[in-house]
Formats: structure tokens, C-alpha cells, sequence
């Protein structure tokens, strides 16, 4: 179906004006929040939260390729002393936990997520804002900790996984195990919160006529994220946990002394760990769509089928965790079903990739940024994952288990799938953020020096891999003849990072100054783009209904609007969560500093589990208080509250 | 029904016309504003919590018979004394009755009721968290003698959490359902608040099963 673009929804014509700027006075009233001095501590508005995610993910993604700058110098050479083994041992761990933890993770689910999903579907903010918030101040807290603690000297120096023994108390004394450990807690916690946030979001908030089948593939994405994290997220935050207890408060459960083991803490990592690698590819896999779609001129091709290969990867990837663990003597019957099982995930994304290609094939291109990142997305994920199809061979696994073509191949699958969809957002949905175009030009270069520079710094750690050079060593001997390979992936991160000049000057240059974008610059079909840029405290004056899967180019000329809400509280409609039949209303919260002083609760006991019992039990009873004060029901406005009440008789 | 409420106006419409806007909309304006069970946002939160925290007990339970498999004898020593855990089990059961109706009562805006039933539950909750107290204390084993010792010890711990947490729900709402000018929205958190102590009652029934009954089966 070529989808038609000059049908888009023009400003509802309203027959008063003055009413009209009057309504939108009281509207922006109602859904500002305070943005000045301490009252942005307050903040509720999902579009702040989301844009400060992205900033400090951002910032987490320069603190961690600064890390792997030094790696790579010091590997740059034979017997390379920039680092000692302690320094380079927390560098690299410090860098895998930032990059999966800090960065990947938060930017597409909380950063992405939050910012466009409430838009996306056409309603004035998240389901829960205060949990939101709440979730948000804990990432924060939670990364700014780890990092201090680690450039005061404790960082934790077991690598990203943290396996014991090697992370236990006897062979990682001191604290930095710990605090990677706190750290997770926080991570975690943030976003489970958040997948809740975000799955009733997108179940109960869409705008009337949004039924699933017309829900735009991010959403979709983002939604299959959020259960995907719901049911794996605890399991890594058990295993921090159980460890910190044992580190702590000397529990034995990894223990083998005292009927304890250690493999029981890989596969509790690892039933997290591999769901995360798709949690962190199905926002790239939305982004992807959307942006593919959008510069096709066309909507998706084969759309049920994106949807039902994204529910099936989120599937199989509950199945296949061990296939990290096949060098650690799992039984024959296990190594051969989790062979099958991870073969098998290569058909969902098979599918996507055919999708693509088939809506790339059958529309009318237009090459720009967006659209450049979203090919190198197939360029580089699908290398990765044809070097993780034969990473699923156990004989070929256990020669190659933790060489350094094992980091090859998930840097191919974590940056083609995570890194290069998250730039493709950015030029995408910059124009909806800050009323502004990114340069086109710097754009190119930022592409191709990040393109050359990521093939030249990891493809030459496949030949690495294959000639026997291990993974997380701080050196290694001359006459191995690893030395150009290495020299070669010092030049590729170099390049890497000179990427990062046109994208930051261009970033910083075009929000000021860069072309006006207007409401839809792309001229893109879902509903973000109905709504001005930067879109309004409120997202819509007039809140949309939709009648096909792209909205913008679908909606017939009259579609119709919402009315009915009251403008002077923070009412919206919730439908019916399968069809999106308007169902009933519900009035949101008003800017409040509980959710941020209850992290800071939060954060007192996961701090205070490191160091004393006594820190816990005060945070404990500062996490009651504060919990009190969130709930406790509010009585400005209880009369209007009350005089509005429509019950319905059950 | 001792506090009628004005009821909703029925379902939304498509209207030309209304208002100041002249062309049509969906009128929500006589949408209920208080609505009940799986249909809330609420609700499906709670799902979402029903979840984190059922996985967090399951898994749990999963390591410990994962150990449990693995060793030549499960548990090592002595199982925990029946008798705390026994009278906790049969406090989770008596408090089923007073959430089921806690939840009906809400629906129908009965505040007597409500305010009577919350005040029994929150007895209840006490008494389950000082038998829980109890619990730990007859436990023959502290959680550094063995992996046994500290799964059970964390399982345990992590189902005292949820009952806290669960019973500060109810706690608050018997003093916010005490107050003058209720609102509707606070029926519903009184909903909720039941299904949520359920579920504690439900993850007990897991934990003490696995914690209590299964050394003496299995």
C-alpha cells in the first residue's frame, strides 16, 4: 500500500480564536511543570524526563569510550604499560558495565522510550509520572555513584559479568565488586519501574482508534521491551544481590564449601543477560521501522509479520541463555538444545531484515542521515549475527569462548543493533525535540567516520580471536603477531572518536541555529508529528484520533479530535487497551518532590547495603516516610475533585 | 450503598458541533472517572508488580531447589519449626475474607464497611508481621552456616518485604479512608490495596511450601 502524505490534519479551525489562545493558556498551565532552581527536582513531564536520560546517557557513552581508548592504547602494543593488570582489569569492567548499564539501555528504553511513546500514541504523559521520576533519579544516583567510586580507585575489577569466585570476597577483596554490585540494584530497579510505567502507557493511554493492530512499530518495540524486562530484570538483580550478601553479610550461596555453587550465579546472570542483548536491539528494531517507513515513503512492509517476529525473538530469547555458558561442562542434552535454540532466533530477525529490504525495495527513497545509520544498521548487525550463528556451534564455541572474537562478534551485534539506531533517532527526532534540523553535511561525515572507524577498530579482532589472542588481558608477549591487528583497532577507536567532533559540534550548533524544522520535516506518518516542535507542555492541545496504522497520512481530513477533558486538571483518557474504545478518565499528578526524595531514600539503603546494616535501617524508615508522602492523598483541589466524580455502578 | 455517587453518563459519541469546535469530536465528557478491577491503570500496574515481585520469589525458590538437587542432603540440618509458620499460614488464610470483601465494598462506595473491614485487615497485617518476627527467630539456623541457611533466610526475608509493604498499604488507607472528603480515586486505591494483599497471602503460601513443607515431603 503506498501511503498517501498530503492528507495530514491541519490544526483543528476553531470558530473563536481568542477562546482558543485562551484554552491553550490554561492548558499549558496545567501540564507546565516549575523548570527553575529546585523545583525542576519536581519535575513530572515525561518529555524533561526523557530528554535529561538522553543527555546523561550520552555522557556516559563519552565516560565509557574514553575507557576504551585507554584499553586500546594500552593493547596498542606488546608489553604496554599506560595501565597496570588492577588498572586495566577495572577499565574494562567499568566499560562493559557502563556501556550495557548506563548507556545502552537507559537511552532507548527511558531516554527514547519516554520522550516519544506518550506522543507516539497520541496522550499528555506516562501512566505513572511520579514512578517515572522516581525511576529516573535512581539511574542518575546510581551511575553517578559507581563513577565516583570508581575514579577514587573503587572500580570493580571482575569484568561487566562479575562471575564469582573470581568476584567473590577471597579473589576481589575491597569494595569495588560492590559498588558494581549497588550499581545493578539501581539499574534495575530503575527499570523495572520503568517497564511498568511504560507498559501500561502504551496498553491503557493510546488515543481512540489506536486499537494493537494500528500501534506504530516503536511502541511495539518498546512494549515487548517492557514485558521482556518485567519478567528478566530480577533475575540479574537476585544475582547482584545474592552476591553483595555474600561479599557483605558472608551468605554462602555461590559457595561450594558450604553447599553453595558458582554456576547457579551464571545461569541467574545469564537468564537476565541474553534477554537484555534483545532488549537492547528490539528499540533499534522499532527505530529502524519507523525511520525505514518515514524515508520509504510508504507504510512498513509486511507489519504483522515485524510485530509477531518481535514477540517471537523476545520468546526464544528466555531459552537460549546457557549458550554463554557452553564451555562450563553443561550436560550434552543442554548443549544441543540451546544450539537449537539460538540457531533458531536467527528467523525473527531474519524476517525483520526482509522487511526492511522489501519496504526499502517497494518505495520512493529518500537518502538522508536517518536513513544512512538504519543501512549501516544491516551492514553491521548482520555481520555480528552470522558470526553469532557460529558462536551457537559449541565445537567452534569452546575454541573461541572468551577470544577476542567473541568481542568482535557482540560489538558487531550490540553496536549495529543499539549504537547506530540510537544516531539514527537522533537525527530522526531531533527536529521534534528542539524545533530544529541537524546539518546534513556533518551528519554524513559523522557517519562515515564512525562507519570506517567501528569496521577498522573490531573487524580485525575476529583475526585476533581466530589466532588465539584471550579476551580482558592487560598484555601479551611480541612475536605473537598480534601487534598489527591491535594497532589497527587503535586507528579504528581514534577514527571513532573523531566521529564524535561533528556530532557533538553539530548537536550544538543546530539547536541554536540549525534550519526550522516546522511540525513534520520528514513528512512521517506517525503521530509525534502532529503536534508542533518542540511539541507543548500538554503534547496536544487537541487530542488526536487515529483510524489507520499512520495516522498523519491516513487520518481522512475531519478526524475527529477529543473533547470533553477538563483543560484545568491533568485529565486523560484512558481506551480500551486492545481496540481503543474510549473507556474512562483519569486525572494525573501534579509536579511533586516526593518521588525524587524517595530515591534519595532509596539510594541511602542500596548505598548503606555495602557498608552498614545501621545506613539501611535508616534509609529503611526515610523509604517509609517518604513512600507516605507520595501516596498520601492530596487535598488541593479535593472539592473541584469531588464535584467531577462520574462513578459507574459495578 | 451508604455514599451514592453521581453515576457516568455511558459511553463516548461522536458529536459535530460541540462546543466552540466546529468540527466533530469524540465527547468524553461523560466517561466515568471511577471504575473498578482489571479495567484501571492501576490494575495493570499492579500486574506489572505482581510480576517483578513473583519472579523475584520464584526465582528464589528455583535456586533453592537448584541447590537443593545438587546436594547429598537437602536441608543440611533440621527443617525450621513448623508452629510460627503454621499460625502465619492460617492468618493469610483468615485475612483472604476481609480482602475479598474489602475490594466488593470499595466497588460499591460502602465507607462503613470499608473503614471496618480496613481496620480488621490492618489487625491482621500486625499480627502477621509479629508471627513472622516470630518465624525468624525459631529458625535454627542463621544465614552464614550454609547456602541452605541463606536462601531460606532470603526467602524469607524477601516475602517479609512484600508483607511490609503490603501492610503499610492497608495501614495508610485506614487512616486516609478515616478522613473527611474521600474521594472516589481512594476507593480504588482501597481496591487495589486488597488485590495486594492477596497477592502477599498468595507468595506466602509459595514460600512456606517451599520453605516449610517440602523438607518434611520431599
Amino acid at each position: 500500500m503506498t501511503a498517501q502524505h498530503n492528507t495530514k490534519t491541519d490544526p483543528p479551525e476553531r470558530s473563536d480564536s481568542a477562546s482558543e489562545t485562551s484554552r491553550h493558556r490554561t492548558l499549558d498551565k496545567t501540564w507546565m511543570d516549575p523548570m527553575r532552581g529546585f523545583g525542576r527536582l519536581m519535575c513530572l513531564d515525561h518529555k524533561m524526563m526523557g530528554r535529561w536520560t538522553m543527555m546523561i546517557a550520552f555522557t556516559f557513552l563519552l565516560l565509557g569510550g574514553v575507557l576504551s581508548i585507554l584499553m586500546r592504547l594500552q593493547l596498542a602494543q606488546p608489553e604496554g604499560t599506560l595501565l597496570g593488570p588492577a588498572a586495566y582489569n577495572r577499565t574494562f569492567g567499568v566499560h562493559g558495565t557502563t556501556m550495557m548499564f548506563l548507556f545502552a539501555m537507559p537511552m532507548l528504553f527511558e531516554g527514547f522510550g519516554l520522550y516519544f511513546v506518550p506522543l507516539m500514541i497520541g496522550t499528555r504523559n506516562v501512566a505513572f509520572p511520579r514512578l517515572m521520576t522516581y525511576a529516573f533519579y535512581l539511574y542518575v544516583f546510581g551511575g553517578t555513584i559507581f563513577w565516583i567510586a570508581f575514579l577514587l580507585g573503587y572500580g570493580p575489577d571482575a569484568g561487566w559479568t562479575s562471575y564469582v569466585t573470581l568476584a567473590g570476597r577471597g579473589f576481589s577483596p575491597g569494595r569495588g565488586v560492590d559498588f558494581w554490585a549497588m550499581l545493578i540494584l539501581f539499574t534495575e530497579v530503575a527499570a523495572m519501574a520503568m517497564a511498568i510505567d511504560m507498559s501500561v502507557t502504551v496498553l491503557r493511554l493510546r488515543a481512540p482508534g489506536m486499537s494493537l493492530n494500528r500501534m506504530p512499530l516503536f511502541v511495539w518495540a518498546i512494549l515487548i521491551t517492557a514485558l521482556m524486562a518485567l519478567f528478566a530484570m530480577m533475575s540479574v538483580a537476585l544475582s547482584a544481590e545474592l552476591l553483595l550478601m555474600d561479599r557483605t553479610m558472608r551468605t554462602q550461596v555461590f559457595n561450594p564449601a558450604e553447599l553453595g555453587d558458582v554456576l547457579l550465579y551464571q545461569h541467574l546472570f545469564w537468564f537476565f543477560g541474553h534477554p537484555e542483548v534483545y532488549m537492547l536491539f528490539l528499540p533499534g528494531v522499532g527505530i529502524a521501522s519507523t525511520i525505514v517507513a518515514t524515508f520509504s515513503r510508504r507504510s512498513t512492509f509486511g507489519y504483522t509479520a515485524l510485530v509477531l517476529s518481535m514477540l517471537a525473538t523476545a520468546f526464544i530469547a528466555f531459552g537460549v541463555w546457557a549458550h554463554h555458558m557452553f564451555a562450563t561442562g553443561l550436560p550434552q542434552l543442554s548443549l544441543s538444545y540451546f544450539t537449537a535454540a539460538s540457531m533458531m532466533i536467527v528467523i525473527p530477525a531474519g524476517v525483520q531484515i526482509f522487511c526492511w529490504l522489501a519496504t526499502l525495495w517497494t518505495g520512493r527513497l529518500v537518502l538522508r542521515v536517518p536513513l544512512l545509520w538504519v543501512l549501516g544498521v544491516f551492514f553491521i548487525f548482520v555481520l555480528g549475527g552470522l558470526t553469532g550463528v557460529t558462536l551457537a556451534l559449541v565445537p567452534v564455541d569452546w575454541q573461541l569462548t572468551d577470544t577476542y572474537y567473541v568481542v568482535a562478534h557482540f560489538h558487531y551485534v550490540l553496536i549495529g543493533g543499539t549504537v547506530l539506531p540510537i544516531f539514527a533517532a537522533v537525527y530522526y527526532w531531533f527536529p521534534k525535540i528542539t524545533g530544529r534540523l541537524l546539518d546534513e553535511r556533518a551528519g554524513k561525515w559523522h557517519f562515515w567516520l564512525f562507519f570506517v572507524g567501528f569496521n577498522l577498530t573490531f573487524f580485525p579482532m575476529h583475526l585476533l580471536g581466530l589466532e588465539g589472542m584471550p579476551r580482558r588481558v592487560y598484555t601479551y608477549l611480541p612475536g605473537l603477531g598480534w601487534d598489527g591487528p591491535n594497532v589497527l583497532a587503535l586507528s579504528g577507536t581514534l577514527l571513532l572518536a573523531v566521529s564524535f567532533v561533528p556530532f557533538l559540534g553539530n548537536v550544538l550548533w543546530s539547536r541554536k541555529r540549525g534550519e526550522m524544522a516546522g511540525d513534520d520535516p520528514w513528512g512521517a506518518g506517525t503521530l509525534e508529528w502532529a503536534t508542533s516542535s518542540p511539541p507543548p507542555a500538554c503534547n496536544f492541545y487537541d487530542l488526536p484520533t487515529v483510524s489507520g496504522r499512520d495516522p498523519v497520512w491516513e487520518n481522512v481530513p475531519d478526524q475527529p479530535v477529543v473533547a470533553g477533558l477538563h483543560d484545568d486538571a491533568r485529565e486523560v483518557l484512558v481506551p480500551h487497551w486492545l481496540d481503543g474504545r474510549p473507556d474512562h478518565v483519569i486525572e494525573l499528578p501534579q509536579a511533586t518532590i516526593w518521588p525524587f526524595l524517595a530515591a534519595v531514600a532509596t539510594a541511602v539503603v542500596l548505598v548503606g547495603l555495602i557498608f552498614s546494616p545501621w545506613v539501611v535501617a535508616v534509609g529503611g524508615v526515610a523509604m517509609i516516610v517518604t513512600f507516605v508522602g507520595w501516596f498520601w492523598p492530596r487535598r488541593a483541589g479535593v472539592e473541584r475533585r469531588l464535584a467531577r466524580e462520574r462513578w459507574e455502578s459495578t | 450503598m451508604s455514599d451514592p455517587r453521581p453515576p457516568a453518563g455511558g459511553k463516548a459519541s461522536l458529536k459535530h458541533d460541540a462546543g466552540s469546535v466546529s468540527e466533530p469530536v469524540v465527547d468524553v465528557s461523560g466517561l466515568p472517572t471511577v471504575v473498578f478491577g482489571t479495567r484501571t491503570t492501576l490494575w495493570l500496574g499492579f500486574v506489572g508488580v505482581i510480576v517483578v515481585e513473583g519472579m523475584m520469589i520464584f526465582l528464589i525458590i528455583v535456586a533453592y531447589l537448584y541447590l537443593g538437587a545438587r546436594a547429598k542432603q537437602w536441608p543440611p540440618g533440621a527443617a525450621p519449626a513448623l508452629t510460627a509458620s503454621a499460625v502465619n499460614t492460617a492468618l493469610f488464610a483468615l485475612s483472604t475474607v476481609p480482602a475479598v470483601w474489602l475490594k466488593r465494598r470499595a466497588a460499591q462506595a460502602d465507607l462503613t464497611a470499608v473503614r471496618r473491614l480496613l481496620c480488621t485487615l490492618s489487625a491482621i497485617a500486625i499480627a502477621t508481621i509479629v508471627v513472622s518476627l516470630w518465624g525468624f527467630a525459631s529458625l535454627p539456623v542463621r544465614w552464614e552456616a550454609n547456602a541452605y541457611a541463606s536462601l531460606v533466610w532470603m526467602l524469607l526475608g524477601t516475602h517479609a518485604l512484600v508483607l511490609l509493604a503490603a501492610a503499610l498499604m492497608v495501614w495508610v488507607l485506614t487512616i486516609v479512608m478515616l478522613t473527611p472528603r474521600v474521594e472516589g480515586r481512594r476507593y480504588m486505591n482501597v481496591y487495589d490495596s486488597g488485590d495486594y494483599w492477596l497477592l502477599a497471602a498468595f507468595l506466602w503460601l509459595a514460600t512456606w511450601l517451599v520453605a516449610y513443607v517440602s523438607p518434611r515431603l520431599l
